[in-house]
């Protein structure tokens, strides 16, 4: 008898929260009803709600990191084929290039063959045990010392973030855009295009490309190699999963070591011949109690096994080189104070301190000197990005992000976009905002929403309307109004915030040129975006170090006050409840 | 009598009317020129909603299937740009949106559609927080996408002085019946946006228009689109912090309206009732006509005139 149903609801549970977290990555038209924020299908995710854990010490916050942790010393590590939307990934991929080999259509073709030969037979290998522990520490350093942009480059969800992000997201946009033209080009509107430009940059869809083919490649060849070496994840849980409490086991009593099991083990731990099951790198798909003819694989509670190995030791001291060396733990257990003291440091950067209130920010605002809009010597050397709302600063959100893309898919303005060396190469892939592509609308609190590693802290709309990102420089000799002597405006048109004052330039032309109230400017970038001026343009937004509230507009602040009309005359306008209220 | 006496004359206003001599009050000229036979070319309404007041004004206007004829594409050009709600007044009034789509339906026209080029990415965002998208989808109409670059196409402007060509919204090139429907409120550029202004909804790189004279541009483009009917909202009037708005406290309950076949002349009607309203409310900045500086480039290409006397118009007021 097989257990085959097990493997069913594996697949299909792992399906439907796989499609859960997908439809956020791909909701093109922005239209996906609001979520609780903790239970947004991407708060589950082990890495980012450990950072949320570190930073924030809500337990609700790591709510998925504990239960994942908790369940992963019960059970073992059943997050990797269940939650995790990249394992899904692999196994999908799995499942397509060994499907020619068992499709009964297909496995006498030339493509059936070649994927028997390369992918369908998959057979035990030892554990990388060094390689593991090298990724886990290598992760642990990288969050304690805020280069979380780079675990993002190892760690399962921001992989998948990546892919679905960089590639799948704006694949999905341009055709939907295709359908729209090519509907409207025929008359019919039903079809709406979306909102903004959704394309990367092609370094960044290179990127997500080559991390895609790679996993595939590995996937495909090697089953779920890279979550027993590389992945920090699948390092730590198969650390936990040692000491769980129920094991999966080959039942020497039934198992028969026909292999079968060990030939359908994506992880390549089962070694059929010694009947022995490492259960530290099992990503528990359960594939193979489905497959065992002879209900030989099952879970054990941990001290009966224990005691088993007491009668049988014999067989047990053969099969102990290959189950995870002792002395791994040792060292685990020595390093332990280490990573206390560095995940100590790390908490100390990533305290979420409530913003200053604009009586704090009193003193000018500070513009670092590499970090200027103007011109020196002809060239503009880089202007400083600002922060993401609801980061609270640059150095927070750069302990704290790993560039898993959720929300550059979620903008609505899609100006969020990820960078290549825009934050520097340690920032790889982390969104910063792109003011040539739009600019933060004030009312949008989308990207705040969907953060799962609180990189960036849920904000309702009133904090976000009053969240000061940066803010705008004005250069007058760019300025059209300046150069050309023309009408423009356009900066003071888009302004949310009435922050870019139209003051009287040449009167005698009806010309008015902005002035740009410091203090109450949000940084939203509306009017870089907008100016006219190329290629420089005329105003830039500088961001600042650390986001404050903006002060709110009000008339005591206007410089310019038109011209107030004699009292007599505003008598004499035709008052509206006379006969005619018309003044012509 | 030239521009600026008039604007006086007008902005004295019918309290002064007496003292003024009879040919000299424009009042009574445009009295004298409705009771021709002709159809009239312009109405201003005051005193109801603005779905009222439209009822009314079309009415006098010759009904709405004067403008629109059996089977034909309707588009409608209202200001959609900001992602404000309909009591900031920064876009056309949803409900009159609502009802002009519901008549031109209603009088057989074969679709109904709507857009503007808003001014951010987020369109369907703005559509939807305008009120438009929901009052125009309720009564049978379609909103459509304003702001993809597919759906624009290049055109020749042969009048434009300084814009040649234009990349043109597809629905806004040779359409069968085009209603422009601007709200009427401040703008921190041209200081004031109506008709005329509202077109730079049709086009999609303003910012060159914004670079090279932005009023000539202005004028250049109304000389190009055709426009069956332009009709000014003027119920909720945005004096300050326009086009955007800061706080609906500066926009006020104005209670006008415009229907006009003539673009130039309405927008110098709404730049009366501009500073009439700016002075009752002592909000904002009375301009005269002469500050629209594109107002006179769009008279001297032709589009429209800028002298009210010329007009063969009509005056309500509702109870």
């Amino acid at each position: 008898m097989t257990l085959r149903f097990v493997r069913w609801f594996r697949r299909i549970f792992a399906l439907v929260f796989f499609t859960a977290i997908s439809v956020q990555f791909l909701d093109v038209y922005h239209q996906l009803p609001d979520v609780w924020y903790m239970y947004h299908p991407t708060k589950t995710q082990l890495l980012p709600s450990f950072l949320n854990l570190l930073g924030t010490g809500s337990v609700l916050a790591g709510a998925a990191f504990i239960t994942v942790s908790v369940v992963t010393l019960i059970f073992g590590r059943a997050y990797c084929s269940f939650l995790c939307p990249f394992g899904i990934l692999m196994d999908f991929v799995r499942w397509l290039a060994t499907y020619p080999a068992k499709s009964k259509i297909l496995n006498s073709t030339r493509l059936g063959v070649f994927c028997k030969q390369n992918f369908a037979k998959i057979a035990f290998s030892p554990a990388w045990n060094k390689v593991r522990a090298f990724f886990v520490g290598i992760a642990i350093v990288l969050i304690a010392f805020g280069g979380a942009a780079l675990v993002g480059l190892i760690e399962p969800y921001s992989l998948f973030g990546k892919i679905f992000g960089c590639i799948v997201y704006p694949a999905a946009s341009e055709g939907t855009n295709a359908i729209s033209n090519f509907l409207a080009a025929r008359g019919n509107y039903s079809v709406p295009s979306v909102s903004g430009h959704a394309a990367v940059a092609l370094p960044a869809l290179g990127l997500a490309l080559i991390i895609l083919c790679a996993i595939s490649f590995l996937s495909a060849v090697r089953g779920r190699l890279y979550c027993n070496t590389v992945c920090p994840v699948g390092g730590y849980l198969g650390f936990l999963a040692r000491y769980s409490l129920f094991k999966l086991e080959l039942n020497p009593a039934k198992c028969i070591a026909c292999g079968l099991c060990e030939k359908i083990c994506k992880a390549q731990c089962i070694d059929s011949r010694r009947r022995n099951l490492d259960f530290s790198r099992c990503v528990l798909c359960l594939d193979c109690a489905s497959t065992c003819r002879k209900s030989a694989v099952h879970f054990t509670w941990r001290y009966r096994s224990a005691k088993k190995t007491v009668v049988d030791d014999e067989k047990e001291t053969e099969t102990t080189p290959v189950t995870p060396a002792s002395m791994d733990r040792r060292a685990f257990v020595k390093a332990l104070p280490a990573f206390a003291a560095l995940f100590g440091t790390a908490a100390k950067v990533k305290e979420s301190q409530p913003l200053p209130k604009p009586e704090d920010s009193d003193k000018p605002y500070e513009i670092l000197p590499d970090a200027s809009p103007y011109y020196v010597n002809g060239t503009r050397p880089d202007k400083r990005l600002t922060p993401l709302p609801g980061s609270r600063s640059l150095a927070r959100f750069f302990s704290k992000c790993t560039g898993c893309q959720i929300c550059v898919s979620t903008c609505k303005s899609q100006m969020l976009k990820p960078s290549i060396t825009e934050w520097g190469l340690s920032g790889i892939m982390r969104p910063f905002m792109d003011f040539s592509k739009g600019f933060c609308v004030q009312e949008c609190i989308e990207c705040t929403k969907v953060c799962p590693s609180d990189a960036l802290i849920p904000l309702t709309v009133e904090e976000k309307k009053l969240e000061k990102l940066g803010t705008a420089i004005f250069r007058e000799d760019l300025c059209v109004v300046k150069k050309d002597e023309t009408d423009c405006s356009a900066c003071g048109e888009h302004c949310p915030v009435a922050a870019i004052e139209m003051l009287p330039y040449k009167p005698e032309k009806h010309l008015y040129i902005p002035y740009i109230h410091e203090d109450v400017c949000i940084g939203c970038g509306a009017c870089e975006n907008i100016c006219p001026v190329v290629p420089y343009k005329a105003l830039v937004i500088q961001g600042s170090n650390h986001i404050r509230k903006a002060k709110v507009f009000d008339d005591s602040m206007r410089l310019y006050v038109p011209e107030e009309t004699k009292p007599e005359e505003i008598e004499s306008a035709a008052p509206v409840d006379t006969d005619n209220p018309f003044p012509f | 009598m030239n521009r600026r006496n008039f604007l006086k004359t007008a902005v004295v206003g019918t309290a002064a009317a007496a003292t003024a001599p009879v040919w000299e009050n424009p009042l009574f000229a445009a009295e004298e020129t409705a009771e021709s036979s002709k159809p009239l070319d312009m109405i201003a309404i005051y005193g109801g909603s603005a779905v009222e007041m439209f009822k009314k004004g079309i009415a006098e206007m010759g009904g709405m299937e004067r403008f629109v004829k059996k089977g034909q594409r309707v588009i409608l050009k209202p200001n959609i740009g900001w992602d404000r709600g309909p009591e900031f007044g920064a876009n056309t009034d949803p409900d009159l949106v609502g009802y002009v789509t519901k008549i031109c339906l209603e009088l057989g026209a074969k679709e109904v559609l709507c857009f503007d080029k808003t001014c951010g990415n987020d369109w369907q965002n703005r559509y939807k927080m305008s009120g438009i998208k929901d009052a125009v989808e309720k009564n049978g109409g379609k909103m459509v996408d304003g702001q993809s670059d597919a759906m624009f196409e290049e055109q020749e402007i042969p009048k434009g002085v300084i814009l040649k060509k234009a990349d043109v919204h597809k629905l806004a090139i040779n359409p069968d019946v085009f209603i422009n429907m601007p709200v009427l409120k401040n703008h921190s550029g041209t200081k004031i946006t109506c008709a005329l202004k509202n077109y730079m909804g049709c086009i999609r790189d303003r910012q060159f228009w914004h670079r090279n004279n932005l009023p000539q541009c202005i004028a250049d483009f109304a000389t190009y689109q055709k426009t069956t009917l332009t009709i000014v909202d003027a119920y909720r009037v945005m004096l300050e912090h326009g086009p955007r708005g800061n706080d609906p406290k500066f926009t006020t309950v104005a209670k006008y309206q415009i229907i006009s076949t003539d673009m130039v002349a309405a927008d110098v009607a709404a730049t009366q009732i501009f500073a009439t309203v700016a002075k009752q409310a002592k909000m904002g900045k009375a301009y005269t006509v002469d500050e629209i500086t594109y107002l006179a480039l769009a008279e001297k290409a032709g589009v429209g005139t800028m002298d009210l006397k010329k007009i063969n118009m009509k005056r309500i007021t509702m109870a």
